[in-house]
Protein backbone atom coordinates (compact mmCIF):
# COMPACT_ATOMS: atom_id res chain seq x y z
CA UNK A 1 0.00 0.00 0.00
CA UNK A 2 1.33 3.22 -0.70
CA UNK A 3 1.29 6.18 2.36
CA UNK A 4 -1.55 7.78 0.67
CA UNK A 5 -3.65 4.82 0.41
CA UNK A 6 -2.78 3.57 4.38
CA UNK A 7 -3.32 7.36 5.78
CA UNK A 8 -6.36 7.96 7.69
CA UNK A 9 -8.36 11.26 8.63
CA UNK A 10 -8.01 13.12 11.65
CA UNK A 11 -10.10 16.18 13.08
CA UNK A 12 -7.60 18.22 15.10
CA UNK A 13 -10.41 20.90 16.64
CA UNK A 14 -12.59 22.61 16.31
CA UNK A 15 -13.01 21.90 20.08
CA UNK A 16 -10.31 24.54 21.30
CA UNK A 17 -7.08 21.92 20.37
CA UNK A 18 -5.46 25.06 22.23
CA UNK A 19 -5.55 28.32 21.53
CA UNK A 20 -9.15 28.86 19.62
CA UNK A 21 -12.23 27.44 17.40
CA UNK A 22 -10.53 26.01 13.95
CA UNK A 23 -9.89 22.61 13.13
CA UNK A 24 -7.16 21.37 11.00
CA UNK A 25 -8.09 18.48 8.76
CA UNK A 26 -4.79 15.94 9.04
CA UNK A 27 -3.99 12.81 7.27
CA UNK A 28 -1.94 10.66 8.98
CA UNK A 29 0.62 7.80 7.74
CA UNK A 30 1.72 6.01 11.07
CA UNK A 31 2.97 8.90 12.92
CA UNK A 32 3.09 11.05 10.35
CA UNK A 33 1.32 13.98 8.90
CA UNK A 34 0.77 13.66 5.18
CA UNK A 35 -1.48 16.75 4.45
CA UNK A 36 -3.17 19.00 6.72
CA UNK A 37 -5.74 21.28 5.55
CA UNK A 38 -6.89 24.39 7.98
CA UNK A 39 -10.60 24.57 8.55
CA UNK A 40 -11.75 28.12 9.74
CA UNK A 41 -14.33 29.88 10.30
CA UNK A 42 -16.18 28.80 13.17
CA UNK A 43 -15.77 31.93 14.80
CA UNK A 44 -16.90 34.87 11.98
CA UNK A 45 -19.15 37.11 13.03
CA UNK A 46 -18.72 39.51 9.91
CA UNK A 47 -17.22 42.52 11.21
CA UNK A 48 -16.80 43.80 7.68
CA UNK A 49 -20.69 43.85 7.30
CA UNK A 50 -21.32 45.20 10.59
CA UNK A 51 -18.81 48.05 10.08
CA UNK A 52 -20.96 49.27 7.16
CA UNK A 53 -24.29 49.11 9.65
CA UNK A 54 -22.38 51.19 12.12
CA UNK A 55 -21.29 55.23 12.59
CA UNK A 56 -17.50 55.50 12.31
CA UNK A 57 -17.00 56.03 16.04
CA UNK A 58 -19.52 53.07 16.92
CA UNK A 59 -16.72 50.82 14.60
CA UNK A 60 -13.95 51.46 17.29
CA UNK A 61 -15.43 48.84 19.66
CA UNK A 62 -16.11 46.86 16.68
CA UNK A 63 -13.12 46.01 15.55
CA UNK A 64 -11.17 46.06 18.81
CA UNK A 65 -13.63 42.64 19.17
CA UNK A 66 -12.11 41.09 16.51
CA UNK A 67 -8.64 40.19 18.50
CA UNK A 68 -8.89 40.90 22.24
CA UNK A 69 -5.21 40.09 23.36
CA UNK A 70 -3.76 43.06 20.51
CA UNK A 71 -6.83 45.24 20.86
CA UNK A 72 -4.88 48.69 20.42
CA UNK A 73 -3.55 47.51 17.23
CA UNK A 74 -6.79 47.02 16.07
CA UNK A 75 -7.89 50.28 17.28
CA UNK A 76 -5.09 51.99 16.39
CA UNK A 77 -5.01 50.82 12.35
CA UNK A 78 -8.58 51.55 11.82
CA UNK A 79 -8.19 55.15 13.27
CA UNK A 80 -5.45 55.84 10.98
CA UNK A 81 -7.18 55.19 7.86
CA UNK A 82 -9.91 57.31 9.08
CA UNK A 83 -7.45 59.82 10.00
CA UNK A 84 -6.27 59.64 6.47
CA UNK A 85 -9.37 60.70 4.81
CA UNK A 86 -9.84 63.16 7.57
CA UNK A 87 -6.59 64.28 6.84
CA UNK A 88 -6.14 65.45 10.48
CA UNK A 89 -2.40 64.56 12.15
CA UNK A 90 -2.82 64.21 15.99
CA UNK A 91 -1.18 66.57 17.93
CA UNK A 92 2.78 64.81 19.40
CA UNK A 93 1.86 64.04 22.35
CA UNK A 94 -1.09 61.90 21.61
CA UNK A 95 1.35 60.02 18.91
CA UNK A 96 3.30 59.27 21.90
CA UNK A 97 0.65 57.84 24.22
CA UNK A 98 -0.86 56.09 20.62
CA UNK A 99 2.71 54.58 20.61
CA UNK A 100 3.07 53.90 24.30
CA UNK A 101 -0.89 51.77 24.65
CA UNK A 102 0.59 50.16 21.39
CA UNK A 103 3.99 48.68 23.06
CA UNK A 104 1.70 47.75 26.25
CA UNK A 105 -0.52 45.64 24.08
CA UNK A 106 2.24 44.11 22.08
CA UNK A 107 4.11 42.61 25.13
CA UNK A 108 0.53 41.62 26.52
CA UNK A 109 -0.25 39.75 22.76
CA UNK A 110 3.54 38.10 22.72
CA UNK A 111 2.92 36.64 26.62
CA UNK A 112 -0.55 35.38 25.57
CA UNK A 113 1.06 33.40 23.11
CA UNK A 114 4.54 32.69 24.39
CA UNK A 115 1.83 31.32 27.22
CA UNK A 116 -0.20 29.07 25.06
CA UNK A 117 2.60 27.45 23.34
CA UNK A 118 4.12 27.09 26.61
CA UNK A 119 1.39 25.06 27.56
CA UNK A 120 1.08 22.81 24.07
CA UNK A 121 4.83 21.55 24.90
CA UNK A 122 3.64 20.58 27.93
CA UNK A 123 5.10 23.23 30.27
CA UNK A 124 2.27 24.47 32.31
CA UNK A 125 4.66 26.62 34.73
CA UNK A 126 5.22 28.62 31.36
CA UNK A 127 1.43 29.08 30.80
CA UNK A 128 1.18 30.08 34.49
CA UNK A 129 4.20 32.44 34.19
CA UNK A 130 3.38 33.77 31.01
CA UNK A 131 -0.19 34.80 31.80
CA UNK A 132 0.75 35.96 35.15
CA UNK A 133 3.22 38.86 33.26
CA UNK A 134 0.40 39.48 31.05
CA UNK A 135 -1.41 41.30 33.92
CA UNK A 136 1.64 43.34 34.53
CA UNK A 137 0.35 44.75 31.38
CA UNK A 138 -3.68 44.72 31.88
CA UNK A 139 -3.09 46.60 34.66
CA UNK A 140 -0.49 49.66 33.42
CA UNK A 141 -3.08 49.30 30.78
CA UNK A 142 -6.30 49.85 32.62
CA UNK A 143 -4.39 52.62 34.60
CA UNK A 144 -4.03 54.44 31.52
CA UNK A 145 -7.11 53.69 29.77
CA UNK A 146 -9.62 52.68 32.17
CA UNK A 147 -9.95 49.07 30.95
CA UNK A 148 -7.97 45.79 30.90
CA UNK A 149 -8.56 44.55 27.33
CA UNK A 150 -10.80 46.24 24.72
CA UNK A 151 -9.21 50.16 25.63
CA UNK A 152 -11.09 52.01 22.47
CA UNK A 153 -8.28 54.56 24.06
CA UNK A 154 -7.47 56.27 20.39
CA UNK A 155 -10.12 58.55 18.78
CA UNK A 156 -9.92 60.28 15.63
CA UNK A 157 -7.49 63.36 16.22
CA UNK A 158 -6.06 62.36 19.41
CA UNK A 159 -6.45 59.87 22.28
CA UNK A 160 -8.83 59.75 24.88
CA UNK A 161 -7.05 60.20 27.67
CA UNK A 162 -4.13 61.64 29.21
CA UNK A 163 -1.48 60.24 31.52
CA UNK A 164 -2.49 59.42 34.84
CA UNK A 165 -0.34 61.50 37.73
CA UNK A 166 2.36 59.17 39.25
CA UNK A 167 2.35 56.88 36.49
CA UNK A 168 5.67 56.73 35.03
CA UNK A 169 7.08 56.07 38.37
CA UNK A 170 4.48 53.63 38.58
CA UNK A 171 5.75 51.83 34.99
CA UNK A 172 9.32 52.07 36.03
CA UNK A 173 8.38 50.41 39.20
CA UNK A 174 6.40 47.30 37.26
CA UNK A 175 8.86 47.13 34.44
CA UNK A 176 11.43 46.50 37.05
CA UNK A 177 10.06 43.67 38.85
CA UNK A 178 8.52 42.76 35.06
CA UNK A 179 12.26 42.36 33.75
CA UNK A 180 13.41 40.39 37.03
CA UNK A 181 10.49 37.84 36.26
CA UNK A 182 11.56 37.77 32.66
CA UNK A 183 15.02 36.81 33.62
CA UNK A 184 13.49 33.50 35.85
CA UNK A 185 10.82 32.62 32.62
CA UNK A 186 13.96 32.61 30.81
CA UNK A 187 15.62 29.74 33.38
CA UNK A 188 12.51 28.16 33.46
CA UNK A 189 10.67 27.70 29.75
CA UNK A 190 12.95 29.87 27.16
CA UNK A 191 16.48 28.58 27.69
CA UNK A 192 15.08 25.60 28.92
CA UNK A 193 16.58 22.58 27.45
CA UNK A 194 13.16 20.55 27.15
CA UNK A 195 11.78 23.43 25.12
CA UNK A 196 14.12 23.38 22.75
CA UNK A 197 14.38 19.74 22.43
CA UNK A 198 10.92 20.36 21.39
CA UNK A 199 11.24 23.51 19.67
CA UNK A 200 14.39 23.53 17.57
CA UNK A 201 14.70 22.46 13.99
CA UNK A 202 10.74 22.06 14.26
CA UNK A 203 8.49 23.59 11.57
CA UNK A 204 11.63 25.36 9.89
CA UNK A 205 10.00 27.90 7.52
CA UNK A 206 12.95 28.91 5.05
CA UNK A 207 13.47 32.66 3.99
CA UNK A 208 12.21 31.90 0.25
CA UNK A 209 9.23 30.41 1.31
CA UNK A 210 8.31 33.48 4.35
CA UNK A 211 8.53 35.50 1.31
CA UNK A 212 6.65 33.48 -1.54
CA UNK A 213 3.47 32.99 1.22
CA UNK A 214 3.71 36.66 2.27
CA UNK A 215 3.96 35.87 5.98
CA UNK A 216 4.16 38.31 8.44
CA UNK A 217 5.66 39.29 11.97
CA UNK A 218 7.56 37.21 14.25
CA UNK A 219 7.18 34.43 12.20
CA UNK A 220 8.63 36.59 8.80
CA UNK A 221 11.56 37.66 11.34
CA UNK A 222 12.37 34.70 12.44
CA UNK A 223 13.44 33.63 8.95
CA UNK A 224 15.61 35.94 8.41
CA UNK A 225 13.87 38.71 7.17
CA UNK A 226 14.21 42.20 8.99
CA UNK A 227 10.45 43.64 7.36
CA UNK A 228 8.88 45.85 10.06
CA UNK A 229 5.89 48.48 9.72
CA UNK A 230 7.32 50.78 12.71
CA UNK A 231 10.38 51.08 10.63
CA UNK A 232 9.04 50.64 7.56
CA UNK A 233 6.31 52.91 7.24
CA UNK A 234 6.65 54.74 10.57
CA UNK A 235 3.23 55.64 12.20
CA UNK A 236 2.39 57.25 15.47
CA UNK A 237 5.86 58.11 17.41
CA UNK A 238 8.20 55.42 15.99
CA UNK A 239 9.97 57.81 14.03
CA UNK A 240 11.51 59.06 16.78
CA UNK A 241 12.06 56.06 19.36
CA UNK A 242 14.85 54.13 19.24
CA UNK A 243 15.08 50.37 18.78
CA UNK A 244 15.78 46.89 17.23
CA UNK A 245 13.96 44.79 14.78
CA UNK A 246 14.09 41.80 16.40
CA UNK A 247 15.81 38.88 13.52
CA UNK A 248 16.79 34.97 13.66
CA UNK A 249 18.19 32.97 10.68
CA UNK A 250 16.63 29.52 12.06
CA UNK A 251 13.06 29.74 10.74
CA UNK A 252 12.21 27.17 13.20
CA UNK A 253 9.47 27.40 15.98
CA UNK A 254 12.12 28.48 18.64
CA UNK A 255 13.53 30.92 16.84
CA UNK A 256 10.32 32.35 16.70
CA UNK A 257 9.69 32.22 20.37
CA UNK A 258 13.28 34.12 20.94
CA UNK A 259 11.97 36.62 18.29
CA UNK A 260 8.72 36.93 20.31
CA UNK A 261 11.53 37.47 23.84
CA UNK A 262 13.30 40.09 21.70
CA UNK A 263 10.63 42.19 20.69
CA UNK A 264 9.59 42.26 24.26
CA UNK A 265 12.33 44.02 25.63
CA UNK A 266 12.77 45.96 22.74
CA UNK A 267 8.79 47.14 23.58
CA UNK A 268 10.14 47.99 27.03
CA UNK A 269 13.01 49.97 25.55
CA UNK A 270 10.21 52.03 23.53
CA UNK A 271 8.09 52.60 26.74
CA UNK A 272 10.85 53.70 28.66
CA UNK A 273 11.64 56.29 26.05
CA UNK A 274 8.33 57.33 25.47
CA UNK A 275 8.10 58.13 28.70
CA UNK A 276 11.18 59.91 28.78
CA UNK A 277 10.63 62.14 25.79
CA UNK A 278 6.71 62.69 25.96
CA UNK A 279 6.45 66.15 24.81
CA UNK A 280 3.80 68.64 26.76
CA UNK A 281 0.78 69.72 24.72
CA UNK A 282 -2.73 68.47 23.74
CA UNK A 283 -3.85 65.15 23.29
CA UNK A 284 -6.55 66.07 21.00
CA UNK A 285 -6.60 68.06 17.45
CA UNK A 286 -6.98 71.74 17.46
CA UNK A 287 -9.55 71.29 14.96
CA UNK A 288 -11.75 69.22 17.44
CA UNK A 289 -11.21 71.19 20.59
CA UNK A 290 -12.35 74.40 18.75
CA UNK A 291 -15.67 73.09 18.32
CA UNK A 292 -16.09 71.76 21.92
CA UNK A 293 -18.35 73.98 24.33
CA UNK A 294 -16.64 75.71 26.87
CA UNK A 295 -17.72 73.49 29.70
CA UNK A 296 -16.29 70.40 27.80
CA UNK A 297 -13.23 72.28 26.97
CA UNK A 298 -12.51 73.07 31.18
CA UNK A 299 -13.12 69.23 32.20
CA UNK A 300 -10.96 67.94 29.73
CA UNK A 301 -8.09 70.38 30.77
CA UNK A 302 -8.64 69.76 34.62
CA UNK A 303 -8.98 65.87 34.30
CA UNK A 304 -7.38 65.13 31.22
CA UNK A 305 -9.95 62.91 29.93
CA UNK A 306 -11.75 63.96 26.34
CA UNK A 307 -15.32 63.22 26.58
CA UNK A 308 -16.75 62.56 23.25
CA UNK A 309 -17.68 65.89 21.47
CA UNK A 310 -21.36 65.90 20.31
CA UNK A 311 -19.88 66.57 16.32
CA UNK A 312 -18.51 62.97 16.82
CA UNK A 313 -21.88 60.95 16.67
CA UNK A 314 -22.91 62.12 13.47
CA UNK A 315 -19.03 62.44 12.10
CA UNK A 316 -19.20 62.88 8.45
CA UNK A 317 -16.18 61.78 6.88
CA UNK A 318 -15.59 62.99 3.15
CA UNK A 319 -15.47 60.87 0.47
CA UNK A 320 -12.06 58.82 -0.60
CA UNK A 321 -10.42 56.09 0.79
CA UNK A 322 -7.67 55.45 3.37
CA UNK A 323 -5.14 52.69 4.31
CA UNK A 324 -4.11 52.02 7.79
CA UNK A 325 -0.88 50.04 8.21
CA UNK A 326 0.45 48.95 11.43
CA UNK A 327 3.02 46.09 13.04
CA UNK A 328 0.50 44.16 15.55
CA UNK A 329 1.45 41.69 17.98
CA UNK A 330 1.05 38.84 14.97
CA UNK A 331 2.34 41.45 12.37
CA UNK A 332 1.57 43.85 9.67
CA UNK A 333 -2.02 44.96 10.03
CA UNK A 334 -4.26 46.60 6.98
CA UNK A 335 -7.12 48.52 7.19
CA UNK A 336 -8.81 49.27 4.15
CA UNK A 337 -11.65 52.23 3.99
CA UNK A 338 -13.37 53.46 2.00
CA UNK A 339 -15.98 56.36 2.51
CA UNK A 340 -18.77 57.74 0.40
CA UNK A 341 -18.89 60.84 2.27
CA UNK A 342 -21.84 59.45 4.87
CA UNK A 343 -21.94 58.90 7.94
CA UNK A 344 -21.21 55.64 7.97
CA UNK A 345 -18.38 53.25 6.32
CA UNK A 346 -19.29 52.39 2.63
CA UNK A 347 -16.70 49.47 2.49
CA UNK A 348 -13.94 48.49 5.64
CA UNK A 349 -12.05 45.72 4.40
CA UNK A 350 -9.27 44.38 6.98
CA UNK A 351 -6.42 42.43 6.24
CA UNK A 352 -5.29 40.58 9.57
CA UNK A 353 -1.75 39.58 10.33
CA UNK A 354 -3.80 35.39 11.53
CA UNK A 355 -5.27 35.31 8.24
CA UNK A 356 -2.43 35.90 6.71
CA UNK A 357 -0.40 33.29 8.34
CA UNK A 358 -3.07 30.24 7.79
CA UNK A 359 -1.34 29.72 4.66
CA UNK A 360 1.16 28.56 6.74
CA UNK A 361 -0.50 25.35 8.18
CA UNK A 362 -0.83 23.35 4.68
CA UNK A 363 3.32 24.28 4.51
CA UNK A 364 4.37 23.37 7.67
CA UNK A 365 2.42 20.72 9.08
CA UNK A 366 3.45 18.36 6.79
CA UNK A 367 5.69 15.30 6.82
CA UNK A 368 5.99 16.04 10.72
CA UNK A 369 5.31 14.14 13.61
CA UNK A 370 1.36 14.66 15.33
CA UNK A 371 3.50 14.95 18.13
CA UNK A 372 4.88 18.07 16.26
CA UNK A 373 1.98 19.79 15.46
CA UNK A 374 0.76 21.99 18.65
CA UNK A 375 4.40 22.78 18.68
CA UNK A 376 4.23 24.28 15.43
CA UNK A 377 0.73 25.28 15.44
CA UNK A 378 1.14 27.59 18.50
CA UNK A 379 4.42 28.89 16.73
CA UNK A 380 2.49 30.75 14.43
CA UNK A 381 0.57 32.53 17.54
CA UNK A 382 -2.73 32.01 15.12
CA UNK A 383 -5.61 33.43 16.50
CA UNK A 384 -8.83 32.10 15.14
CA UNK A 385 -11.44 35.33 16.22
CA UNK A 386 -8.66 38.03 14.08
CA UNK A 387 -8.61 35.60 11.34
CA UNK A 388 -11.83 34.64 10.74
CA UNK A 389 -13.28 38.42 11.22
CA UNK B 1 6.93 62.46 -1.85
CA UNK B 2 10.16 62.40 -4.15
CA UNK B 3 10.97 58.39 -2.50
CA UNK B 4 9.04 56.23 -4.74
CA UNK B 5 10.39 58.56 -7.85
CA UNK B 6 13.32 56.18 -8.48
CA UNK B 7 10.42 52.74 -8.94
CA UNK B 8 8.04 54.96 -10.80
CA UNK B 9 10.94 55.39 -13.45
CA UNK B 10 11.37 52.10 -13.63
CA UNK B 11 8.01 51.06 -14.06
CA UNK B 12 7.05 53.49 -16.53
CA UNK B 13 10.00 51.44 -18.43
CA UNK B 14 8.04 48.93 -18.31
CA UNK B 15 5.18 50.31 -20.10
CA UNK B 16 3.01 51.10 -16.76
CA UNK B 17 1.04 54.33 -15.81
CA UNK B 18 1.20 54.83 -12.54
CA UNK B 19 -1.10 57.23 -10.54
CA UNK B 20 0.69 58.37 -7.39
CA UNK B 21 -1.56 58.75 -3.89
CA UNK B 22 -0.64 60.14 -0.86
CA UNK B 23 0.90 56.54 1.06
CA UNK B 24 0.88 54.05 -2.42
CA UNK B 25 1.40 53.76 -6.04
CA UNK B 26 -2.04 52.68 -7.75
CA UNK B 27 -2.09 51.09 -11.51
CA UNK B 28 -5.46 51.10 -12.89
CA UNK B 29 -6.09 48.23 -15.28
CA UNK B 30 -9.05 47.19 -17.41
CA UNK B 31 -8.73 43.62 -18.93
CA UNK B 32 -8.13 40.49 -17.04
CA UNK B 33 -5.05 39.78 -19.52
CA UNK B 34 -3.57 43.15 -18.56
CA UNK B 35 -4.05 42.39 -15.05
CA UNK B 36 -1.86 39.26 -15.21
CA UNK B 37 0.80 40.91 -17.77
CA UNK B 38 1.01 43.87 -14.91
CA UNK B 39 1.38 41.30 -11.73
CA UNK B 40 4.01 40.03 -13.88
CA UNK B 41 6.33 42.57 -14.58
CA UNK B 42 5.79 43.79 -10.86
CA UNK B 43 7.03 40.58 -10.07
CA UNK B 44 9.95 41.15 -12.22
CA UNK B 45 10.73 44.15 -9.93
CA UNK B 46 10.88 42.70 -6.77
CA UNK B 47 6.84 42.96 -5.51
CA UNK B 48 6.80 39.46 -4.43
CA UNK B 49 3.68 38.80 -1.56
CA UNK B 50 0.16 39.91 -1.92
CA UNK B 51 -0.70 41.96 1.24
CA UNK B 52 -4.63 41.95 0.66
CA UNK B 53 -7.50 41.97 -1.81
CA UNK B 54 -10.34 44.53 -1.32
CA UNK B 55 -13.14 43.71 -3.23
CA UNK B 56 -16.04 46.69 -3.53
CA UNK B 57 -19.52 46.21 -4.46
CA UNK B 58 -20.65 49.64 -6.34
CA UNK B 59 -24.22 48.63 -7.47
CA UNK B 60 -24.94 52.29 -8.87
CA UNK B 61 -22.29 51.79 -11.76
CA UNK B 62 -22.84 48.02 -11.78
CA UNK B 63 -19.78 47.40 -11.25
CA UNK B 64 -17.30 45.26 -8.54
CA UNK B 65 -14.11 47.36 -7.87
CA UNK B 66 -10.96 44.56 -7.05
CA UNK B 67 -8.33 46.11 -5.77
CA UNK B 68 -5.22 44.10 -4.81
CA UNK B 69 -2.51 45.29 -2.71
CA UNK B 70 1.29 44.05 -3.36
CA UNK B 71 4.15 44.72 -1.39
CA UNK B 72 8.00 43.93 -0.96
CA UNK B 73 9.83 41.48 1.11
CA UNK B 74 13.01 41.00 -0.62
CA UNK B 75 14.27 44.06 -0.84
CA UNK B 76 14.25 46.46 2.15
CA UNK B 77 14.73 50.01 -0.09
CA UNK B 78 10.37 48.47 -1.13
CA UNK B 79 9.75 47.74 2.35
CA UNK B 80 7.53 51.32 2.14
CA UNK B 81 5.98 51.03 -1.12
CA UNK B 82 2.73 49.84 -1.73
CA UNK B 83 1.35 49.08 -5.14
CA UNK B 84 -2.47 48.94 -5.14
CA UNK B 85 -3.67 47.39 -8.82
CA UNK B 86 -7.31 47.96 -9.18
CA UNK B 87 -9.63 46.54 -11.87
CA UNK B 88 -13.31 46.92 -12.37
CA UNK B 89 -15.88 43.87 -12.96
CA UNK B 90 -19.16 43.57 -14.38
CA UNK B 91 -21.61 42.51 -11.66
CA UNK B 92 -23.26 40.43 -13.43
CA UNK B 93 -21.04 37.28 -14.36
CA UNK B 94 -17.66 38.42 -12.21
CA UNK B 95 -14.43 36.82 -13.42
CA UNK B 96 -10.66 37.29 -12.86
CA UNK B 97 -7.95 34.84 -13.97
CA UNK B 98 -6.27 33.47 -10.31
CA UNK B 99 -3.15 34.42 -9.45
CA UNK B 100 -2.46 31.99 -7.05
CA UNK B 101 0.39 30.83 -9.58
CA UNK B 102 2.34 34.10 -9.53
CA UNK B 103 1.90 34.88 -6.09
CA UNK B 104 1.16 31.81 -4.12
CA UNK B 105 0.33 34.37 -1.07
CA UNK B 106 -2.92 35.19 -2.54
CA UNK B 107 -4.79 31.91 -2.14
CA UNK B 108 -6.78 32.11 0.93
CA UNK B 109 -7.59 36.04 0.02
CA UNK B 110 -9.42 35.51 -3.38
CA UNK B 111 -10.83 32.06 -1.66
CA UNK B 112 -12.47 34.83 0.95
CA UNK B 113 -13.24 37.04 -1.97
CA UNK B 114 -15.11 34.38 -3.78
CA UNK B 115 -17.53 33.36 -1.27
CA UNK B 116 -18.37 36.76 -0.03
CA UNK B 117 -18.40 38.61 -3.47
CA UNK B 118 -19.39 35.71 -5.59
CA UNK B 119 -16.39 36.96 -7.51
CA UNK B 120 -14.80 33.69 -9.81
CA UNK B 121 -11.03 33.21 -10.14
CA UNK B 122 -10.22 30.83 -12.88
CA UNK B 123 -7.69 28.38 -12.11
CA UNK B 124 -7.66 28.65 -8.66
CA UNK B 125 -7.44 24.72 -6.90
CA UNK B 126 -9.29 25.08 -4.27
CA UNK B 127 -13.57 26.60 -4.97
CA UNK B 128 -14.36 25.79 -1.29
CA UNK B 129 -16.19 28.00 1.08
CA UNK B 130 -13.63 29.25 3.81
CA UNK B 131 -15.59 31.45 6.17
CA UNK B 132 -19.07 30.67 5.57
CA UNK B 133 -21.13 27.46 5.61
CA UNK B 134 -21.77 26.26 2.15
CA UNK B 135 -25.31 24.86 3.09
CA UNK B 136 -26.34 28.30 4.25
CA UNK B 137 -24.69 30.53 1.65
CA UNK B 138 -24.38 29.12 -1.55
CA UNK B 139 -24.95 31.81 -4.41
CA UNK B 140 -25.70 34.34 -1.03
CA UNK B 141 -22.72 36.75 -1.65
CA UNK B 142 -23.26 38.37 2.04
CA UNK B 143 -20.72 41.35 1.51
CA UNK B 144 -22.71 42.98 -1.47
CA UNK B 145 -24.54 45.53 -1.25
CA UNK B 146 -28.45 43.69 -1.84
CA UNK B 147 -27.09 41.39 1.07
CA UNK B 148 -28.56 42.92 4.38
CA UNK B 149 -28.59 42.53 8.03
CA UNK B 150 -31.85 41.68 9.14
CA UNK B 151 -31.88 43.70 13.04
CA UNK B 152 -34.08 42.04 15.68
CA UNK B 153 -34.46 45.41 17.34
CA UNK B 154 -35.15 45.46 21.39
CA UNK B 155 -38.38 44.39 22.54
CA UNK B 156 -40.57 45.48 25.14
Amino acid sequence: MSSEERAITIFYGPQHPASGHMRIILEVDGDIVVKADPDIGYVHRGIEKLAEYKTYLQVIPLVERQCLPDAAHHNLAYILALEEILGIEPPERAQYLRTLIAEISRIASHLYGMGLHGIAIGSSTAYMWCFGLREYMLLLAEKLTGARITYSYIIPGGVRRDLPQGFSSEVERYLKSFERKMRDLDKLFISNPVTKARLEGVGVLSKNDAIRLGVVGPILRASGISYDVRKARPYAAYQWVDFEVATRKEGDSYARLLVRVKEIQESIRIIRQVLRDLPSGNIFHEKYVKMLPPKIKSYIEDTGRVKFPGVFATLKIPKGEGIGIVEAGRGELIYHLISDGGSKPYRLKISTPSFRNLILFSHLIKGVKVADVPAIYLSLDYFPPEADR
Amino acid sequence: MNKFNELIEKLKLEGLTIEKEDKALRIRVSTAEELVNVLNKLKMQGFDHIKSITATDLPDRNVLEVSYILGSYSHDKMYETLMIITISLSRDNPVLPSISEIFPSSVYHERECYEMFGIKFEGHRDQRHLLLSPEDFTGIYPLRKEFKIEEEGIRG
